[in-house]
């Protein structure tokens, strides 16, 4: 029998050195990280360089650095670094990779680190913009313009363009506009900013109640709603030449809304003694019926492929949004919380509606999968907000609050966070729309 | 040696050996295989290096707001931390509330019944209840990890004397309160040696200098759905992370990158500590992140 102990003991230290190399190989413990410190990445935006300039031209690249941080703080991506905290001299910072030290800027916390250099030559300002990765110690993006001095917010919007391109893979808000009404002459009137609430006109002068603005994609028309002639008559306005063309049908004519790609547009008409969707020509020529059921039908919006629409409907007997095939006609409630559903928006995405839902007596902003499930309030215990509208990327939503009193426009993130005003100037505004990218194609 | 020489060449040749002998050949063969085999079902921890025999945990498990939850979610969340608060939190001994922060998660996904009603009331006690439980935090985060960490040292010295069975259970618990970045929690079960609780302490310092050096913006990675990313780093007796390697990458370049970048900037880490008795150490780091809770 020793024999056969003597076996078996064999066997097993031969299995046993088999196993346990192979063990001790990935033989490890684990830590679980499973929350981010920073939700933001860090960036450090230094004052950009002004080799052998003036007084102006170091105002001015501060001012374009300024300018630079306040674009990128906007998209809600980053978290800008306090450039008291800089360790290197932002005045000495050279924009060549080679000059840079990176562990001085990987000390603050910067993860990514935009450089530039700025000169004036004849009137005519030439910039160098860089972005660094501080850990890897190595150029993103290297850019060099060349513009007026006045284009200089032009410049700043393109580079921030280029990182957030580099980062997500699309350009960003930068190029785009944000239409809304303003009761700040005491009409409503509709005004333009730029993404950020910037250089803000006014864009209708009817002296009479102006409202629901509404963008082609291409950006090139907008049509609204005025009371010039007394009535709620739809009125589509090209942005440059202000050519005009009119749908003043019996009754009202309200809420357009262009369909992506086309120079077609939805809107809501009640000629027929009732509120229905139809299908317009950007001419205004009606194309065909698009809703028949008893009940108004308003506010419509479109998919991003333009092959459905979800619009308010008040066949339940409360206002609540349906999702409509173009096609077929068929279409299907989305929303069932809640007796006050209305101003949905279709996220360029395509994979949400944000909508206005009232509950306890307030007015919020959600947002809801096409199948109607996982509706997610994104405002709350702030006044009333309504008139949610996308940003050409999907990545902030603008929309009105009362939070401060008056009706001011705000935006947010898509998923509720950093909220803030956008502009506040005299009287209410209301009815936000963010326009598509303008400058789309150029690189 | 030779006896075995001849058993190994019984099947070939069959040179006498008794057939009983092949029977019990296989037989322990078969007993061998079936043992390790269901070790490798039912003891998921036999892959514990030779070094470390004893079974060891650390989970962290943390919900930190947001840079500015939604208001939405404020509303709930608010009640939950200020219900934490009334609840009274010691500061000796704060709690860390993860069925509280389970809640602040439901809350951001409502379904359709659930969206919560008639908050309006309570939204300035609650926001002035959030803003004190901040800055409160904010001051006090590091000072409660140093905190944590030196209670944890004082515990295992005192265990080590005691030589009982370990930190029961759970272990330690420590942190801060629901849902606010810098706690963990921490416990050894089973019995612990010197070693094991250094090494231990040692990983929770690894986890704080880790954790706050990652920044991963969940805006930015876009993904709605759960992801994980798994780094292995190498650390040298000095603290040095000498190697880094992905051993499962999440598929989300935002989510790898963020995690490969939180190492670079923690590196050097704090020296090993002294009782672990290897030239370096390493460890796998698991970067998780829960989406955007949203789909």
């Amino acid at each position: 029998m020793t024999f056969f102990f003597r076996y078996a003991v064999i066997l097993i230290s031969t299995y046993i050195s088999f196993i346990m190399p192979a063990s001790s190989l990935a033989g490890y413990d684990y830590i679980d990280i499973n929350s981010p410190f920073l939700r933001k990445i860090p960036i450090a935006v230094p004052v950009f360089g002004a080799d052998g300039a003036n007084e102006t031209g170091m105002q001015l690249s501060k001012k374009a650095s300024d300018m630079l941080s306040g674009m990128l703080d906007f998209t809600g991506y980053f978290k800008m670094l306090d450039r008291d905290s800089f360790i290197e001299d932002p005045a000495k910072t050279k924009s060549d990779a080679s000059n840079i030290y990176f562990p001085n800027w990987t000390a603050v916390g910067a993860e990514l680190l935009v450089v530039g250099n700025l000169q004036i030559k004849g009137g005519v300002l030439e910039i160098e913009l860089r972005l660094f990765d501080t850990i890897k110690a190595g150029q993103l993006i290297g850019k060099k313009y060349s513009a007026g001095v006045n284009d200089l917010r032009d410049v700043i919007k393109r580079f921030s363009g280029e990182i957030i391109y580099y980062l997500t893979g699309n350009r960003g808000v930068f190029d785009s506009q944000i239409a809304f009404v303003s009761s700040g002459t005491g009409n409503k009137e509709i005004y333009i900013c730029e993404f950020d609430g910037s250089n803000i006109s006014q864009f209708t002068r009817n002296k009479a109640i102006t409202i629901f603005p509404a963008w082609s994609s291409d950006g090139h028309w907008i049509a609204f709603t005025s009371y010039i002639r007394g009535k709620p008559d739809l009125y589509i306005v090209n942005t440059r030449d202000r050519s005009m063309s009119v749908v003043a049908k019996k009754g009202i004519n309200i809420t357009p809304a262009w369909v992506p790609g086309k120079f077609e547009l939805a809107a809501t008409l009640s000629y027929s003694g009732d509120q229905d969707i139809y299908l317009l020509t950007g001419t205004g020529k009606e194309i065909k019926k698009l809703t028949n059921e008893w009940g108004s039908d308003v506010s419509p919006t479109w998919s991003p492929d333009g092959k459905k629409m979800a619009f308010v409907s008040s066949r339940p007997g409360t206002p609540q949004i349906y999702v409509q095939d173009i096609n077929n006609g068929h279409a299907e409630r989305i929303t069932f919380y809640g007796r006050y559903n209305t101003q949905p928006s279709w996220s360029p995405k395509g994979d949400k509606i944000a909508y206005s839902g009232m509950n306890g007596g307030r007015h919020n902003i959600y947002t809801i999968g096409l199948d109607g499930k996982d509706p997610v309030q994104l405002t709350g215990n702030t006044g009333d907000n309504e008139s949610p509208s996308w940003s050409p990327d999907g990545s902030l939503i603008v929309f009105s609050s009362t939070r401060e009193g008056p009706s001011r426009i705000f935006v947010m993130t898509a998923f509720g966070t950093d909220q803030r005003r956008l502009l506040a100037i005299s009287g209410e505004q209301t009815s936000p729309k963010w326009s598509p990218g303008l400058n789309n194609k150029q690189p | 040696m030779k006896e075995r020489f001849q058993v190994s060449g019984y099947m070939v040749r069959r040179n006498g050996i008794p057939p009983k002998t092949l029977v019990l050949t296989f037989g322990i063969s078969f007993l061998c295989h079936a043992v390790l085999i269901g070790a490798m079902f039912f003891l998921p921890e036999y892959r514990k290096p030779m070094g470390n025999p004893f079974p060891s945990a650390i989970n962290v498990s943390l919900v930190s707001f947001s840079a500015g939850p939604p208001a939405g979610e404020v509303s709930v969340a608010g009640v939950a931390v200020a219900q934490a608060k009334k609840a009274g939190l010691k500061k000796e001994a704060p709690v860390i509330k993860v069925e509280k922060a389970e809640q602040i998660k439901k809350a951001v996904s409502l379904s359709p019944k659930k969206i919560p009603a008639k908050k309006v009331e309570t939204s300035k006690l609650i926001n002035k209840a959030i803003k004190n439980i901040e800055k409160k935090v904010d001051e006090s985060r590091s000072a409660t990890v140093a905190r944590a960490i030196d209670r944890l040292r004082n515990q295992v010295e005192s265990s080590d004397n005691l030589k009982t069975a370990g930190v029961p259970g759970g272990g330690i618990k420590t942190g801060a309160p629901a849902g606010i970045p810098g706690g963990f929690g921490t416990g050894t079960g089973g019995g612990t040696g010197g070693a094991v609780g250094a090494i231990d302490i040692y990983k929770a310092e690894i986890y704080y200098r880790i954790q706050q050096n990652w920044a991963y913006s969940e805006q930015l990675g876009g993904s709605n759905s759960e992801l994980m990313a798994v780094l292995v780093i190498k650390i040298m007796s000095g603290g040095e992370i000498s190697d880094i390697w992905f051993e499962r990458k999440s598929g989300n370049r935002f989510l790898d990158e963020s995690a490969y970048r939180a190492v670079q900037k923690s590196n050097p880490l704090p020296p090993i500590p002294q009782e672990y008795d290897r030239p370096y150490y390493e460890v796998g780091l698991r970067f998780e992140t829960g989406g955007l809770k949203q789909k």
